[in-house]
């Protein structure tokens, strides 16, 4: 078991790694094969209208003349070892995790990130637990229920959960329920350490926007898993052998479904977790999706680097942590 | 006792036919005969046939209202306080800020939304469906490498990748179907390749592999017809996952090109209206949510013809 941890974080490393590095091509190598000359990137990095001497000095500082494989290896150098940044008029120390400095607004990118993590993490955790509720509660009812009123109601919402998108919903849900009907605070952010009920408050909209459309999802997905293995032979056994019903759903069919749920939620709360880029910009929300939208519009690259290498960093640690509860959920599944 | 005689001749030849299994996707396939039972699905093709007139329709609807879809009215369109004229007859759904036409606009819309929706699969889909094949077929490293460079596309954080290429690109269409199609390829190639796997281990395969048929032979005449099903089935719910994605695109301003009309524009365009404006914000949302669960209702139906224990 250990052994298998251990060779999976050096794959998840790896893997980490190999996002990364398709990052880093693709902001640097991208432009360039669109004819963006080194001139270019390095007025980017230098922010709007900067003087040709600032453009020729952070060319020559970040070397953007150096091939793309010697700025990736100096990027990983600063992650691994930190690294300094000459501006000219003094030296930033930038520590070990330095995933570069945003000259654009003079700001150590680690440190932003850290201080949007937390936000992030509010938001995606608090929406998780929500939707894993209501979706796999609906999925099931709604697959003991099939052809009901109730299957058909909650099938007909989750039809309309999956095809809007988060920004209509977000975006009416704030109008009315906010600003219309004063039903809840505005969003925004507090620490939970601070006030964890205003940490709540203040998110519920978020929160069940958000869950909305993942509990839309994962409701079909559970009640196409629950019909399916309710045909399987094994419940016709379980039943036959004199279970009682309720057993038979939650020990033997709810288990059959639960591993196709536990891959798609693996996925989706590490992609979350590196920036719920819709729901963070429609509800003004400061974390790292907000944070990389903002870079990517205003052309911040190492802002956009930094967030793309954490949010890769979460995909693969939700993944590992996913796949190490498959032995939980079945059996079946020997790690060695 | 002729009766029984008939039946259980018919039983032996169903199960024959069931040993070797046909192309189950055709018009005289039993999945179109489910589907054409389905009364869903075919509310489903009834809806999107109407979206595909509206959208070819959309010149007639300029020369019929005399709104051209780029020009505005602010004659007409706009109150004298500069707010949008209602649906009204001359404004069948009413105008939008500048005083254009929403009706007009909508149409036009509604060409970017489908072009996007079924572009965007149809190259996903061939991308996914040969990289899965390949590595069905190969396996060994190339199988190794599909897998990760999967697992690469699938943990990226598309909407930021999408964007970064708008601006490089410079935007457009072409490069948003394009975004979409890579990101959608990589669940396609998935699907594929567990699919060629499992048939490939199929008795029938391993009889034409015992008569002598080569891995190419194998994969054309044996596999191939046998992918039609569950390709399909991804393909019609991958179709509203990019409409909905071009729509944000376009509302995030890394979409579609603003100076053509496109739900996801005009969606960020009535942001700021909608309090008094609702038919601006409406018409492209609601036309959105039709499209979408149209198709969302389309694919299940196929999934379900095509898995009828589940139905």
């Amino acid at each position: 078991m250990i052994a298998y941890i251990v060779r999976r974080l050096v794959g998840a490393a790896a893997l980490v790694v190999i996002i990364s590095a398709v990052t880093f091509s693709i902001f640097f190598l991208l432009p360039r094969l669109a004819g963006t000359t080194p001139d270019d990137l390095a007025s980017r990095f230098a922010g709007k209208s900067p003087t040709p001497e600032t453009v020729q000095a952070i060319k020559e500082r970040f070397g953007f003349d150096d091939p793309v494989p010697v700025q990736y290896a100096r990027f990983l150098k600063g992650v691994v070892a930190g690294s300094e940044y000459d501006t000219g008029t003094d030296v930033i120390d930038c520590p070990a995790p330095c995933f570069g400095y945003s000259f654009r607004d003079n700001i150590n990118v680690t440190d932003v990130l850290l201080d949007r993590i937390p936000v992030t993490l509010s938001l995606v955790v608090g929406a998780a637990v929500l939707w894993l509720l209501a979706g796999v509660s609906i999925g099931v009812l709604s697959a003991l229920r099939k052809g009901t009123v109730f299957d058909r109601a909650a099938m007909l919402m989750a039809l309309a959960g999956v095809s809007l998108p988060i920004f209509f919903t977000g975006l009416l849900s704030l109008t009315f329920i906010v600003h219309q009907w004063d039903l809840l605070p505005p969003v925004s952010y507090h620490s939970f350490l601070d006030n964890p009920f205003k940490w709540a408050g203040n998110l519920i909209l978020p929160w069940v926007t958000l869950s909305f459309l993942y509990a839309a999802m994962y409701a079909r997905m559970t009640r196409a898993g629950m019909l399916d293995t309710m045909n399987e032979d094994y419940i016709r056994t379980a039943r036959a052998k004199g279970l009682p019903e309720k057993t038979v759903i939650t020990k033997h069919a709810l288990r059959g479904t639960l591993t196709p749920l536990l891959t798609m939620f693996g996925m989706d709360i590490g992609l979350l977790l590196g920036g719920a880029v819709l729901t963070e910009s429609t509800f003004s929300l400061h974390g790292l999706g907000e944070l990389a939208l903002a870079g990517v519009i205003g052309s911040d690259l190492p802002v956009v680097l930094g967030v793309v290498s954490v949010a890769a960093l979460f995909v693969v640690l939700a993944n590992l942590v996913v796949d190490l509860l498959y032995g939980v959920v079945d059996p079946r599944v020997r790690h060695n | 006792m002729r009766d029984v005689g008939v039946l259980a001749v018919t039983a032996r030849m169903r199960r024959a036919a069931a040993a070797r299994p046909g192309p189950l996707v055709g018009l005289r396939g039993p999945v179109a005969t489910r589907l054409r039972r389905d009364r869903r699905a075919v509310a489903a093709c009834a809806v999107l046939a109407v979206l595909v007139l509206f959208a070819a329709a959309a010149p007639l609807l300029e020369a019929w209202t005399g709104h051209a879809a780029g020009r505005a009215y602010p004659a007409t369109g706009l109150d004298a306080f500069g707010r949008p004229a209602p649906p009204s007859a001359r404004f069948w759904l009413g105008a939008d800020a500048l005083g254009r036409d929403v009706l007009v606009r909508a149409a036009y819309g509604a060409r970017v939304s489908l072009l996007v929706g079924v572009g965007a699969t149809a190259l996903a889909t061939l991308l996914g469906v040969a990289a899965g094949m390949a590595a069905g077929l190969l396996g060994g490293p190339a199988d190794a490498l599909l897998g990760r460079s999967t697992d690469i596309v699938l943990s990226f954080p598309y909407l930021l990748v999408a964007i970064v290429a708008a601006t490089t690109f410079g935007g457009g269409l072409v490069t948003t179907v394009c975004v979409i199609a890579v990101f959608s390829s990589a669940a396609m190639a998935r699907v594929v390749r567990a699919q060629v796997l499992a048939i490939r281990e199929q008795e029938y395969v391993q009889a034409a592999r015992a008569l002598g048929a080569g891995p190419l032979w194998i994969m054309a005449v044996e596999v191939a017809p046998n992918l039609a099903a569950p390709v399909t089935a991804l393909a019609s719910l991958l179709v509203p996952q990019a409409i909905v994605l071009e729509s944000t695109l376009t509302f995030l301003g890394a979409g579609a090109d603003p100076s053509v009309p496109s739900w996801g524009g005009m969606l960020a365009e009535a942001q700021d209206y909608y309090q008094t404006a609702w038919w601006f914000l409406l018409v492209p949302a609601g036309l959105l949510l039709l499209t979408t669960v149209a198709f969302t209702v389309l694919g299940d139906a196929v999934h379900a013809a095509l898995n009828p224990r589940r139905a």
